[in-house]
């Protein structure tokens, strides 16, 4: 039986008058789409007078635009509506991919990516592709406005750079000029999986060398991360076996995963290095017979 | 505190057409407003976390799992609940399909069902065993194992191509 004395649900419709209220006191929690806070509520999590503050009426969080060098998303933009986006499909594939992997149809058509973002769940899907991305998110509060670089933004378990006064309210992805991409969520099943280790990853070559690699991981930390230590070490370099080999146990050997209820470390630690280990051996015979088809493969 | 203390705002929307107004809780889950308030029962209560499905509604056309919904959300907007599916052609081809394929055991999963194969259809009304998995990834059955559900959903849109041949 969920607890609905003493809460009430405030709904304003401009921006404004939702930072007002956010700025009233921490007895109101910002609610989007509400499919983590609604089950908080079912089980019992619920703060006695704690109110809830609308997001869904205030229009502004509901908008996806394309700008000159990158696409902004407004944090109240459900999933479903990232999943009915051309250009998020066509620009943005790993999120695009993402997108379709959280929850369920119905979970998707009321979460938001502002939301994702917010509970900060280490498992979060749209996360890592946020990461690799090079997201800029936009964070404001009666007091202004200010622009966080994504991958700084988390600093511990649930933990991030946001004031409890601010809202999240918009994420802007630069376009990314390269073609390669992987993403892959492991899970118990085909829907309604928290991961129990999630890849998304960009990968640019030229001539076979990497221009630029990005990696980032989901439920192998206590927030998403990115791998900048294997993106220095591969980056400007040729790909070859002995190259992924090498970053590859670098990068497993980093990696400090949990022990949870979904998963072990080990587990975590032997299919990340896997995956990623797969992924650039696949682009390298790529590669090699692009190479091969042109004529250039000597010996 | 008493019940009198609950804070309440007037909700008005359209249930199945019908227009509704209540004064209620703002944070009134959307399924016990259709089944306490409404007097709708068809909606099932599987989870409560929006694991199941079984409580699945349409809200303005989308599916949406109502025991996450709070009812401040549906302000103006339009409702439908396995009860309204029967109005529409197709969710009488569902119906009819579903029980000719025998898709439903003890029928706790059917609603929520019924509205995912009503959503999946009016998008697509060829799709394969696959995109019927997918689109039904959010609903669960503890009875049947699936198989006599995705029959009835290929028969409903199968009947529909007989009709128009």
């Amino acid at each position: 039986m969920t607890n609905t004395t003493q809460t009430h649900m405030y709904s304003p419709t401009q921006l404004i008058d939702a930072l007002v209220l956010l700025n009233e006191g921490d007895d109101k929690t910002p609610f989007a789409g509400g499919s983590d806070l609604m089950v908080e509520r079912h089980f019992g999590k619920e703060i006695a007078g704690r109110h809830f503050i609308n997001l869904n009426n205030v229009t502004e969080l509901k908008t996806i635009v394309i700008e000159p060098t990158g696409v902004r998303i407004a944090s109240g933009v459900t999933f479903a509506q990232l999943r009915a986006s051309e250009i998020i499909k066509d620009r943005f594939p790993v999120l695009w991919l993402a997108a379709g992997e959280v929850g369920t149809i119905a979970i998707q058509n009321r979460a938001t990516i502002g939301g994702n973002i917010a509970n900060a769940s280490p498992a979060g899907d749209s996360l890592p592709a946020l990461l690799v991305y090079d997201a800029e998110i936009t964070l404001q509060s009666v007091n202004g406005s200010r622009n966080i670089y994504y991958p700084d933004f988390h600093v511990g378990y649930k933990r991030s750079a946001r004031l409890p006064n601010e809202l999240i309210t918009k994420i802007f992805l630069p376009y990314w000029h390269g073609s390669d991409y992987y993403f892959r969520k492991v899970g118990t099943r085909r829907a309604q999986a928290i991961s129990k280790v999630a890849v998304s990853m960009l990968l640019s070559l030229d001539k076979g060398v990497i221009s630029d690699i990005r990696l980032a991981l989901a439920s192998v930390a206590p927030f998403p991360v990115r791998c900048t230590n294997l993106e220095r070490a591969m980056r400007g370099s040729s790909l070859n076996d002995e190259l992924i080999a090498g970053c590859v146990r670098d990068l497993t050997e980093d990696l400090k995963p949990l022990d949870d209820i979904r998963s072990t470390a080990q587990y975590r630690r032997s299919v990340v290095g896997r995956l990623v280990g797969d992924y650039l051996t696949s682009c390298l015979k790529m590669t090699y017979s692009d190479r091969l088809s042109n004529g250039n493969v000597l010996g | 505190m008493t019940h009198n203390d609950t804070p309440k705002d007037s909700i008005q929307c359209l249930v199945n057409g019908v227009k509704q107004d209540f004064h209620l809780n703002s944070m009134k889950r959307l399924l016990d407003f259709i089944r306490q308030d409404c007097g709708l029962t068809g909606t099932k209560e599987g989870c409560g976390e929006g694991e199941c499905g079984a409580c699945a509604v349409l809200v303005d056309g989308e599916l949406v799992n109502s025991c996450l919904v709070p009812v401040a959300q549906v302000q103006g907007r339009s409702i439908t609940t396995i009860e309204g599916a029967f109005d529409s052609e197709l969710g009488q081809r569902i119906q009819k399909s579903f029980l000719h394929k025998g898709a439903t055991q003890c029928g706790a999963c059917t609603p929520g069902m019924v509205m995912a194969s009503l959503v999946l259809l009016r998008a697509n009304n060829t799709p394969s065993l696959d995109e019927i998995k997918r689109s039904l990834a959010g609903n669960l059955c503890r009875c049947t194992g699936y198989t006599k559900i995705f029959a009835g959903i290929l028969d409903a849109a199968n009947s529909a191509e007989a009709e128009h041949d």
